[in-house]
């Protein structure tokens, strides 16, 4: 009875919201849940990782497709950070997870949003990738071990330095969880990566909380164009 | 692709066969056995199949093809079976002059303050059982009467009166007010006079959700409006907020259509995004889970939709609001079309009869002009320097962006819509592009303050009096507003000429443009040129006849007839009377008239006038222009009364002081009979065409009528309108006899000792081989003639 409305309100759900692709509005493969087959084969995986970061603060830095605008990856991020739809996150996580795997990390910390920018967006869309990550290699998932305190303006439009001088001071460490991280290896998740600032701002707060090595990982990477 | 498509938009794929079936349910009447329950079971078992149907689609062609044809059954059975069933005791099959009536009053009642109207359920009729829906109007007592504001939704009630049938349309142009009330349940409608002829039996406990939570916070809120508000600007916030439009005046009304802002009275659908936004932002300061937050949003777009009474627009809006929020919580990606298609969905499943609801088609024909074409213009402006130069995030960039989207919303809509708005109101507003740019931005704020009042009524009556100070300024100043908008010259175009060829030819041509490309522009742009011509042509070719037509209006009891040449002369021979506030120059005659496509009468014949009908012919006047008129000398001293200077100084006027013919060149002939020794309140026309004869008498006393036979020449004529309501006390036998009329017109009363005399007298002519045309039962009656041969056209 139970799961013969299940299958109905299943059944209306497939009719009035019919799964399709945040690109291109195709309907998608059952496997697939955000984006069609078509549209996916059309990203840039990136192949020869970039070195845009300071290797005494980084050790790695992974990042899954290559950005570029009015493209499928455009949307992809824009559906999920501004349209709700976390399990893009997940998703993608998973597949970074996967690349991953071979390199060792305690903890993956999402660089964080300040508190009324959450409440803006509703939700933080670094911490869905992360979760995704935490799937596949079972690294755990520290989600308030970073915190943001200034609330920074957007970053958009704004070259390296002023987005250093933008978020320079703008995040510490949670002391509860400073014994923890202390002589750990650490991953740091964020959606897109511009020029590098906020993360190598997020690096440089942990390198002075004592963690040993720090990696990233990213969606996507816009600082190639 | 169809097979992607389907895939793609299903409430598409269903939605549209859907609609269509309960259209060509409509149109081909009642065409299913009377048996309800076997309607039911075939309905059933359509629905079973095309659910089942409906997995199989992506297999194969076929499946999609006979889902589609399976939705269409839906649609065709479920409208005849809503639409044109009736159970065997529908009240509709009691009607009587003298019935009583018993049933639960199922709406609020609207009460006004000389009557009161209220939809009733009916469970007997004249002491037998009964079904279906009555609108009832009782109006009050003049002479003191008990009061009806006790009257509530869910009270048990009798009425004593009349029971009638829905009135039938009476003229062409004219609004069905019958098919409107049939389109909305109502099997019959009922009219008393007195409120003691209600009584009132018990409460009865049905509808506990609108008895005791939904009317009472309407009337709540209602009267919170009145005492703090009030006036003409209280009854605009009545609309904006509950979508209780009754008591705003006709002006107000007919203001805000030529200003193109009507939407906004209508509670539209703009409303619920706005109080969708509201509740929204209202909860964010609460920390309860998204996913709740989502809930009590929908529940209270809910409330709001049955407070607003249910109407399509906000049914279309909250469908849309709510399915948005839940592709939220459910990571879908909407759709719009699929959102639009599925509302109408559930639209039409309520009640299939929407589909032909002014309210339904507007709303969704605003909705799909919006989403098809605003995109469309937004990327066409988005290119333009101006626009570039303007960052979108710096103040400047989003003050243009905003008025931009405002503009091209309005304008996506006005192009979207135009035909359908040139047919339904008679007339495109023009200053609505910018009426709209004040209009809803401040209704907007004046709604929010609204709702802010009315909460607050509840704490501080202080404190809410105070947002209504506010708000009361405001809603002055829209009303001020949108007057003089409205009162512009260019304000609005009447658009009478609008008709259903030119309805599909603007559409075609409106989907060749909007599909312009750089591949396929030389063919859009000339396939568009050759529907323009083909539609010019076609016109002209239809325009071309050599008949004349002769219509007999239904304006009551009293007469009043256009005749149109070939050529194009129109001649009205008087325009009917006037009763309180109803004048039938402003409902019957100059609706008609405009809808013939004639914009200025060329002679007005007036053949005698009592008050009322003078009071009415100034309306005329002032309404509809008219390059001369002619009445009998008698009236000379009342016409040229410096009181009426004003609106009689518009026209040329000449006095009749003898018989004469009024043109002596073109195909026609118009006589008037006047007596010009007894000086007669009245005169007699004729027109004549080949060899055609239509008589119009006006006599109401023995010596003119005795002047206008002798006159008259005595072979027989192809019409003759009798004066007065049709009695041998207006028209002897004699003159009649003498005319020896094919057919006589006559405006009987419906009720009373002279319906009687009516039936006497059209009886023994019938026997006698005259056939008696009662206009005032029928509605009106238009003859076309050659010259040689006059028929009667259908118009209905
Ligand atoms: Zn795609």
């Amino acid at each position: 009875m139970l799961r013969s409305l299940n299958n109905f309100l299943k059944t209306l759900l497939d009719f009035v919201l019919p799964d399709l692709c945040v690109s291109c509005e195709a309907p998608v493969e059952k496997k697939r849940r955000f984006i069609c087959n078509e549209c996916w084969k059309k990203l840039i995986m990136i192949q020869n990782q970039p070195e845009w970061y300071d290797r005494n603060l980084i050790r790695s830095s992974f990042s899954l497709f290559e950005f570029r605008e009015d493209t499928e990856i455009q949307k992809i991020i824009h559906a999920f950070k501004y349209s709700g739809m976390k399990s893009i996150g997940i998703i993608l996580g998973e597949e970074i997870g996967k690349l991953l795997k071979e390199k060792q990390a305690d903890y993956i910390l999402p660089v964080p949003l300040h508190i009324a920018k959450l409440r803006e967006r509703k939700y933080n869309q670094s911490l869905y990738i992360a979760k995704g990550i935490e799937k596949v290699t079972g690294w755990k998932v520290l989600e308030e071990a970073l915190k943001r305190i200034n609330y920074t303006k957007s970053q958009t439009g704004l070259n390296f330095s002023e987005r250093q001088k933008n978020v320079s001071g703008a995040f510490r460490v949670n002391k509860r969880y400073s014994e923890l991280l202390r002589g750990s290896s650490v991953l740091i998740t964020d959606d897109v990566i511009t020029t590098g600032a906020t993360i190598n701002e997020c690096a440089k707060i942990l390198k002075d909380a004592g963690v040993r090595e720090i990696h990233t990982a990213s969606c996507a990477f816009a600082g190639g164009n | 692709m169809s097979k992607n498509f389907l895939k793609k938009h299903p409430p598409v794929l269903v939605s549209l066969p859907f609609a269509s079936g309960i259209l060509i349910s409509f149109f081909s009447g009642h065409v299913l056995s009377t048996y309800n329950i076997l309607n039911i079971l075939l309905l059933g078992l359509m629905f079973v199949i095309a659910v089942s149907v409906y997995k199989y689609i992506n297999r194969n062609k076929c499946y999609l093809l006979s889902f589609i044809i399976l939705i269409f059954l839906c649609g065709f059975l479920w409208f005849q079976f809503r639409h044109f069933d009736k159970d065997i005791d529908n009240v509709s099959f009691h009607l009587s002059d003298e019935a009583s009536i018993r049933g639960i009053i199922s709406e609020m009642p609207e009460i006004k303050n000389d009557k009161v109207r209220l939809l009733i359920k009916v469970d007997s009729a004249s002491r037998k059982p009964a079904s279906g829906y009555v609108l009832a109007t009782v109006y009050k007592n003049k002479y003191g009467d008990k009061s009806a504001d006790n009257l509530r939704f869910g009270d048990v009630i009798s009425l004593n009166g009349k029971l009638e049938k829905l009135p039938g349309k009476r003229n062409p142009g004219e609004f069905d007010y019958g098919h409107y009330l049939r389109m909305h349940n109502i099997d019959a409608v009922f009219i008393a006079f007195g409120f003691d002829k209600i009584t009132f039996i018990e409460k009865s406990n049905q509808g506990f959700y609108y008895g005791k939570i939904i009317y009472p916070f309407k009337r709540y809120s209602m009267k919170v409006i009145d005492k703090l508000v009030g006036g003409e600007e209280g009854e605009y916030l009545k609309g904006l907020v509950l979508g209780e439009r009754s008591n705003i005046s006709k002006e107000t009304k007919e203001n805000f259509i030529n200003a193109g802002v009507a939407h906004i009275i209508a509670v539209s659908g703009l409303n619920v995004a706005y109080v969708t936004i509201m509740i929204w932002a209202l909860l964010t300061f609460i920390p309860i889970k998204h996913s709740l937050k989502i809930v009590i949003t929908i529940l209270c777009l809910i409330f709001y939709m049955n407070l607003t009474g249910n109407v399509p627009s906000i049914v279309r809006a909250t469908v849309m609001a709510s399915v948005l929020l839940l592709s939220g919580i459910f990571e879908r990606k909407p759709n719009a079309y699929n959102i639009v298609c599925f509302a109408a969905v559930v639209i039409l499943i309520y009640d299939p009869r929407q589909l032909f609801d002014a309210g339904f088609i507007l709303s969704f024909s605003a909705i799909f002009s919006l989403i098809i074409i605003y995109p469309i213009l937004s990327e066409l402006i988005e290119k333009t320097s101006f626009f570039r130069r303007a960052e979108p995030s710096s103040t400047k960039g989003k003050a243009i962006r905003g008025i931009s989207a405002l503009f091209l919303g309005t304008f996506a809509a006005q192009i979207g819509m135009m035909p359908i708005t040139a047919i339904m109101f008679k007339k495109v507003s023009i200053v609505s592009l910018l009426a709209n740019l004040f209009a809803i931005p401040l209704s907007n704020v004046a709604l929010g303050l609204g709702f802010i009042m009315i909460l607050l009524s509840f704490i501080s009556n202080w404190l809410a009096s105070v947002f209504a100070s506010v708000n009361q300024l405001l809603l002055w100043l829209q009303l001020v507003m949108i007057d003089f908008c409205a009162s512009l010259d260019w304000a609005f175009v009447e658009t009478y000429f609008v008709d259903g060829f030119l309805f599909i030819i603007y559409y075609a041509v409106l989907a060749l443009i909007l599909t312009l490309n750089n591949k396929n522009y030389v063919f859009n742009l000339s396939l568009s040129l050759l529907l323009i011509i083909n539609f010019i042509l076609w016109r002209s070719v239809i325009n071309k006849t050599d008949k004349a037509e002769i219509t007999y209006l239904d304006a009551g009891n009293f007469n009043s007839a256009l005749i149109r040449m070939p050529e194009g002369t129109s001649v009205l021979i008087n325009s009917g009377s006037s009763k309180s506030a109803y004048y039938a120059a402003e409902r019957n005659v100059i609706p008609y008239i405009k809808s013939s496509g004639i914009s200025a009468v060329d002679l007005f014949i007036v053949t005698k006038m009592d008050k009322e009908e003078f009071r009415n012919v100034l309306k005329f006047l002032d309404g509809f222009k008219v390059k001369k008129m002619l009445i009998p000398i008698y009236y000379k001293r009342l016409v040229e009364d410096p009181k009426f200077s004003d609106v009689m100084s518009k026209t040329n006027i000449s006095f009749v002081t003898n018989s004469e013919i009024l043109n002596r060149s073109g195909k026609f002939r118009i006589y008037v009979y006047y007596d010009s020794l007894l000086v007669s309140s009245s005169m007699m026309v004729e027109f004549v065409y080949g060899k055609e004869r239509f008589v119009f008498d006006d006599s109401d006393d023995a010596e003119t009528e005795a002047f206008n036979r002798l006159n008259l020449p005595s072979s027989p004529v192809r019409v003759f309108r009798a004066s007065g309501p049709g009695s041998f006390s207006f028209t002897s036998a004699e003159f009649i006899g003498s005319a020896f009329p094919e057919f006589l017109i006559i405006s009987p009363f419906k009720t009373g000792r002279r319906k009687l005399n009516t039936e006497i007298f059209s009886e023994s002519l019938e026997l006698s081989g005259v056939k008696v045309l009662r206009i005032s039962e029928t509605g009106a009656v238009i003859f076309r003639t050659d010259g040689r041969v006059t028929e009667i056209k259908q118009w209905r």
